[in-house]
């Protein structure tokens, strides 16, 4: 493949990615926001609150995509096509560090300690443990 | 907002492309540590009706979620501190991200208020 056909495809696939990603969470907030409104609560802020919106749809997406990485990395040759446009394109579009960082800080700046400190280290302590299982997997 | 992630993933690639493990590991680092910051940044204006978009839903997904969510990337580092094993690094890589992400968000809630009805 050209380098600028590389650089597209990654792109494309990064769309993608980023598009399940955002997708996901609205998906999530239109489930919460329906369970809120039954609940006779149409905010939201207080019967559903605590775990109900604690962002799940964002360590969902990080823990996918660090599997499915570590299975590229394990199955795929490193820097074929394939990986490059899988790895750097649909995982990298599909997971975030920016949001991630942004949540926890935005946590810290309410003084939501304990949110703060299991968004941070679930993403951790998950993440890590999805991209060695697909290491794993793939049987690198 | 796709069109936001496929610049934000074209601009990762093209700044990773070609270099070492261990260089594109540290421009991963240096990219996830900026995006946290500009997101803490540009999150902060918005919350004053400040920013570039900030009356428009659709350039806030695009450049939020869209440019700064597909230029981190997340599971790079997850796959990097999983094998070798350093959970440590990535935890530091975390921590420098809040860090920046708390400092963008400082910065931005500076920034006085749009007054109602002012261009």
């Amino acid at each position: 493949m050209s380098a600028l056909g590389m650089a597209l495809a990654v792109g494309a696939a990064g769309a993608v990615g980023a598009l399940a990603r955002v997708l996901l969470d609205d998906a999530w907030l239109a489930y919460r926001a329906g369970r809120a409104s039954r609940a006779g609560d149409p905010a939201g802020s207080g019967r559903v609150a605590g775990l109900a919106g604690w962002p799940w749809p964002l360590l969902i997406v990080n823990v996918v995509g660090s599997f499915v990485l570590g299975w590229v990395h394990g199955a795929l040759p490193a820097g074929s096509a394939w990986a490059t446009v899988i790895g750097a394109g649909w995982c990298g579009g599909l997971t975030t560090f920016s949001t991630w960082a942004v949540v926890a800080a935005g946590a810290l700046k309410e003084r939501r300690w304990a949110r703060a400190a299991t968004v941070l280290l679930g993403h951790l302590v998950l993440g890590l443990c999805a991209a060695a299982l697909g290491l794993t997997l793939a049987g690198a | 907002m796709a069109a936001g992630g496929f610049l934000g993933a074209l601009a990762r690639y093209l700044s990773t492309a070609g270099l070492s493990a261990s260089g594109a590991e540290l421009a991963t680092a240096a990219i996830n540590v900026a995006g946290a910051l500009a997101l803490g940044l540009l999150t902060g204006l918005w919350s004053r009706g400040r920013g570039p978009g900030s009356r428009r839903d659709w350039v806030r997904a695009g450049l939020g979620p869209g440019v700064l969510g597909g230029f981190t990337t997340f599971s790079a580092i997850a796959v990097a501190f999983a094998d070798p094993f350093r959970p440590w690094v990535a935890l530091a890589q975390a921590l420098l991200g809040v860090c920046a992400a708390l400092l963008g968000l400082w910065l931005g809630g500076r920034v006085p208020s749009r007054e109602r009805g002012a261009a």
